[in-house]
């Protein structure tokens, strides 16, 4: 007799194991089951975390080169040793999903190691690495698969030359020269570690911008940056073709008049996007199947899938593939189970881009309002003017707030700057609770703070001019 | 019944316009007064000129 849990979640990611924790700390009977070892899904393990390692140790490796004389620290040298690097990057990232597994312990989650397969009805079969395949039975199942990099049909992962993001993460030498196909936000996260780190990075892309979500100011801000950083960027150029030989690669792209153009490079980190993955799960076996327009699980407002005690979270349902968006769908899951109604907001889900500078936005985007006829009111104040920012020696960027004309109502905020991903949450907490922008400019900030420079910009929305400019 | 809260631009504007919160409808999270509640309130007392 298989075991029966209240909830069987398959995936232990962001998504997964918050729901599996919240579930038992409600009193559920659950278990979780993961193909890997190590839990924590794509974020902890080779996304989100080992990036934002990276992104830190490279970010002080350039500070100690370029940044730190101005503040009267002189080194006699700087070099990089890449194995301490790579190293700190795998120990952060063990510390974490081992944090999990002692979560899952302190509330009597289940794990399982091993790839689920859904068998019909209500019963899962857990292939476990020994070989032995373990039947397990949910009174609800819920999918929290995640997704995994998308291939280019002519240019095959090989894990050494042509590399997702995952091998990305651990080149253990610097490439000398890095093509990036995709200026979307992983493109520019690991081109900037790798340009900080010495290679000459050169990113693709067959969209006219980077960033095609994000505000156009910003993102337009964010490209003057990048390339001052060294970075390259090729818009409106769609690789088409690839050839690999022992030295590396050159990619034929296809450019906005028809030409064509060769990029020479010794690795290709291909980053144009990632997709639900729900390979081997066995959706035929309890007769669903992804949505075939939008290449995602179709759920209700409970997250219950068209069988309806299969429910589904994170980057296989529609919305924005980021963490935090999976965890909120999983708490929201867990409480529905035992009978509480919350929901996930998502109009204000912050999405951030840990480049230098940062970008954090949440809200609508002024396209998205002159779409929508809504009339707004723009605030910006810039990091130049700010105290701190002058203190820590980084004054580039602003705060763009977008406040409705009418009402007054915050509608949305676009930082680019210092700490714009911490910045980010507080706009996000407004917009939760209905903040007009003089409420945000009312709301005491400490001095000195980077904060202040929202405050400013959320002042010059409603009353025209900021106090400091 | 409780008193819903006002956010601190939604205060200044009911002490303005001497208005008190119980004549306004919050539609904030909890009933909460906006900004803007206020401003539609003060819009109905005052008809255009």
């Amino acid at each position: 007799m298989a075991e029966t849990y209240d909830l069987l979640v398959i995936g232990a990611g962001p998504g997964g194991y918050v729901a599996a924790i919240r579930a038992a700390q409600l009193g559920l009977r659950v278990a979780c089951v993961d193909k890997r070892k190590q839990l924590g899904g794509t974020c902890l393990n080779i996304g989100c975390i080992p990036s934002k390692a990276l992104l830190d140790s490279s970010y002080w490796y350039v500070q100690a080169q370029q940044h730190l004389a101005s503040h009267g620290v002189r080194l006699s040298g700087v070099t990089l040793d890449l194995a301490t690097l790579l190293a700190r990057k795998d120990r952060i990232v063990h510390e974490l999903t081992q944090g999990i597994a002692f979560l899952f312990k302190k509330y009597g989650v289940d794990s399982y190691h091993g790839v689920a397969r859904l068998n019909g009805g209500h019963q899962v079969v857990v292939q476990q690495a020994e070989g032995t395949a373990l039947p397990l039975q949910g009174r609800h199942i819920l999918l929290a698969t995640g997704s995994v990099p998308v291939e280019l049909p002519f240019l095959p992962f090989d894990g050494q030359v042509v590399v997702s993001s995952t091998e990305a993460l651990h080149f253990t030498t610097v490439p000398q020269h890095l093509l990036i196909i995709g200026a979307g936000y992983i493109g520019l996260e690991l081109g900037s570690v790798w340009r900080r780190l010495g290679a000459e990075v050169t990113v693709l892309e067959a969209l006219p911008r980077l960033l095609p979500h994000t505000d156009s100011e910003i993102a337009g801000e964010l490209l003057k940056q990048l390339t001052r950083q060294g970075m390259q960027f090729h818009f409106q150029t769609r690789v088409i073709e690839a050839q690999a030989d022992g030295n590396g690669i050159t990619l034929v792209a296809s450019l906005a008049d028809g030409t064509r153009r060769t990029f020479r490079g010794d690795r290709v980190l291909v980053a144009v996007g990632r997709k639900p993955y729900t390979e081997g799960l066995g959706l035929e076996t309890v007769g669903l199947r992804l949505d075939p327009a939008s290449g995602r699980l179709a759920v209700d407002a409970d997250y219950r899938t068209a069988v309806p005690h299969i429910l589904a979270v994170g980057d296989l349902i529609a919305g924005p593939m980021l963490a935090h968006k999976a965890s909120a769908e999983g708490v929201v899951v867990a409480e529905r189970l035992a009978g509480m109604k919350p929901r996930v907001n998502y109009s204000a889900i912050p999405s951030v881009i840990y480049t230098h500078p940062e970008v954090a936005s949440v809200g609508a985007t002024e396209q998205e309002l002159q779409q929508k006829g809504i009339r707004y009111r723009v605030g910006r104040f810039p990091f130049s003017a700010n105290g701190r920012a002058k203190a820590l020696g980084d004054t580039t960027g602003w705060v763009k707030v977008l406040a409705e004309e009418d009402t007054d109502r915050l509608l949305g905020v676009h930082i680019i700057g210092p700490q714009a991903s911490e910045l980010i949450a507080e706009c996000a907490t407004l917009l939760e609770f209905h903040a007009s922008a003089e409420d945000v400019a009312r709301c005491i900030h400490p001095h000195p703070s980077l904060s202040e420079v929202l405050a400013e910009a959320a002042r010059m929305a409603w009353a025209g001019k900021p106090l400091h400019s | 019944p409780v008193t819903p809260r006002s956010s601190p631009a939604a205060a200044r504007l009911l002490a303005e316009a001497q208005l008190s919160a119980a004549e306004v409808t919050g539609t904030g999270p909890g009933g909460r007064i906006t900004k803007g509640d206020v401003l539609a309130a003060m819009a109905q007392r005052t008809p255009a000129a």
